[in-house]
């Protein structure tokens, strides 16, 4: 397993809103994407699943390229989830079947509804099949959205924020997760927020400002008040402890 | 799912109730034993040809009323939203313009209307479609710009029309009392191959509930799927519209209705409003033929329904919001 993307650039209604974006996945790791709202975390994301189409540039998955133009492909591939969702009333086991979309003809079959089980297991949500999806928390609606993508069965997972508006314990929830899947030779491109949640999850970041990684490599590689300030444009303290790396933002540049 | 099986039941046997009760009541007085009489081959011709019409009249008003709220169903998913009518996008003014030209114009012969309604309704639906493909909002947008030009030509056509005043009018409010063969045969084609593509695709309409890119992130062609589901919608209700006049509401509450009864799963929602419409029109037909002398058009009756029905979803919707 292996995601290579190499110069890509994407272009919306004449600009240019990715520059020459190079990274690389690898299996088993959680790379992170850092950086500031409308820096183009999320548009690295959906260039990559095929919803925006490179002007230049080549993507490619263990080796092969990667001919991005057809969703129904890609979701046999690559698991993504979005940022936003819109309210629905399905039941909780029916939006977890949704991952199974990809393998579906007309109806789920009988081993659709088991890998689907299988994910909401694995998420800790199976007591929670009959509910409405509507009714849960913000958390639990973000651990069905995982047990959706797991029961997609791909090898590689882009991730748009899977934390945001969670509390802090759904947060790393939600990232052990997606840590516990990894290890079992997947990988995961995730779209951040919060620095430290980032640092002590994330195998490596990639700090994204203005369409372009700037920065990239393991967090005790790259973080410092130089980086940060860089990318985030605010100056902040960087504290070490036992190998963890904390960065307190303190006032802006 | 298994729960759910006693309601579906329940719609079944009130479609069959309201089936039989159509083709029993009417304004002569032959009934429901005449109608036995029938059944074990002692009638005369004249009860013969009076069941033979309230046949017809009944198979027309079930199948109006599948297509109409198969294709409602479908919308109200595909838009997610509650609200959305399978005549947003222009098909029932369409329909107006092409027969009351067809009227106008001294084809007034029942297979020339119809193909008239027929044509005009997918040539609006196409026009609105091209307009406003690039987002669901320009969609909407163009659907009720061009129901405002379209029912302005229709008003004008009436204004000119004459003696054929009655003729047009009648046909506009819409009712079944018209039925023949040929019109059911013509919507016995369109419901049938309507309704089997919005099954066929109930599953990926649930995809679109949680979003488009929801939608596409497990795989779903949202473009693909939209066109499939407005150009079946734009057929489902050409045929109906073509052959029973502009029947309102029925796209709505139907849908709607069994939402708040078998939930937003389309799997299941689909097949209940299809039944739930097989029980509700040809009983609202009924209520069209007895409760006047003569017979009150059938899209008043529903309209006079529909109305207060959709107030009380926009109060509930306000309700939802306010939390």
């Amino acid at each position: 397993m292996r995601l290579r993307v190499e110069d890509v650039e994407v272009e919306l209604n004449s600009r240019r809103i990715l520059k020459g974006v190079t990274l690389e996945v690898r299996k088993g790791e959680i790379v992170a994407l850092l950086g500031p709202n409308g820096s183009g975390k999320s548009t690295i994301l959906r260039t990559i699943f095929g919803i925006l189409k490179p002007v230049r540039g080549v993507i490619y998955l263990n080796g092969d390229v990667l001919n991005s133009t057809d969703v129904e492909d890609a979701a046999k591939i690559m698991g993504y989830l979005p940022q936003e969702h819109s309210e629905t009333n399905l039941s909780v086991a029916d939006v977890v079947l949704l991952g199974r979309t990809p393998y579906i003809s007309i109806n789920p079959e009988k081993e659709d509804y088991r890998i689907a089980w299988e994910a909401l297991k694995l998420v800790g949500m199976e007591e929670f099949a009959e509910r409405k999806f509507s009714e849960l928390s913000g958390g639990e609606k973000q651990k069905v959205m995982l047990a959706r993508i797991f029961c997609q069965e791909t090898d590689f997972m882009l991730l748009d924020e899977p934390t945001a508006h969670l509390d802090i314990k759904s947060q790393i929830e939600v990232l052990e997760m997606i840590k516990r899947i990894t290890e079992r030779g997947k990988a995961a491109l995730v779209a951040m927020h919060d620095i430290n949640l980032a640092l002590n999850f994330c195998d490596r970041v990639l700090m994204v400002k203005n369409g372009k990684i700037i920065h990239a490599g393991k967090p005790g590689e790259i973080i410092s008040q130089e980086t940060i300030r860089d990318v985030f444009g605010v100056k902040a303290e960087i504290l070490k402890d036992n190998g963890r790396i904390f960065v307190v933002p303190v006032g802006i540049e | 799912m298994l729960s759910k099986r006693p309601m579906f039941l329940m719609l079944g046997i009130g479609g069959i109730v309201s089936f039989v009760l159509s083709v029993s009541i009417g304004s002569s007085d032959v009934g429901l034993w005449e109608l036995m009489k029938i059944l074990s081959g002692d009638y005369g011709t004249n009860i013969e040809s009076i069941f033979d019409y309230r046949l017809r009249r009944t198979i027309l008003a079930t199948l109006v009323g599948v297509s109409l709220s198969s294709s409602g169903c479908a919308m109200q998913s595909l838009f997610r939203n509650p609200l959305a009518d399978p005549y947003i996008l222009g098909v029932s003014s369409g329909a107006s313009v092409g027969a009351a030209v067809a009227i106008l114009t001294g084809h007034g012969t029942s297979p020339e209307i119809i193909a008239a309604a027929f044509i005009s309704s997918l040539m609006a639906v196409y026009a609105v479609y091209s307009l406003g493909k690039k987002s669901t909002y320009f969609l909407l947008l163009a659907g009720i710009a061009m129901a405002t030009f379209l029912s302005g030509v229709t008003s004008f056509l009436i204004y000119i029309s004459g003696e054929s005043l009655r003729q047009v009018l009648f046909w506009i409010m819409g009712g079944f009392w018209t039925a023949n063969w040929t019109k059911v045969k013509v919507v016995l084609v369109t419901a049938v191959m309507g309704t089997a593509v919005m099954i066929f695709n109930s599953w990926k309409l649930n995809a679109i509930l949680l979003g488009d890119e929801h939608a596409m992130s497990v795989g779903v062609d949202v473009k693909k799927l939209r066109r499939v589901i407005i150009s079946t919608t734009a057929f489902l209700t050409a045929g109906a519209v073509s052959v029973s006049g502009v029947i309102g509401f029925v796209g709505i509450i139907i849908p709607h209705t069994a939402r708040l009864v078998f939930g937003e799963d389309n799997r299941i929602l689909i097949p209940a409003s299809i039944l739930l419409s097989a029980a509700f029109m040809p009983a609202v037909d009924v209520v069209a033929r007895v409760s006047a002398p003569g017979e009150i058009p059938v899209g008043i009756i529903t309209s006079l329904l529909g109305a207060p029905f959709f107030i009380y979803l926009l109060r509930r919707k306000r309700y939802e919001a306010q939390g």
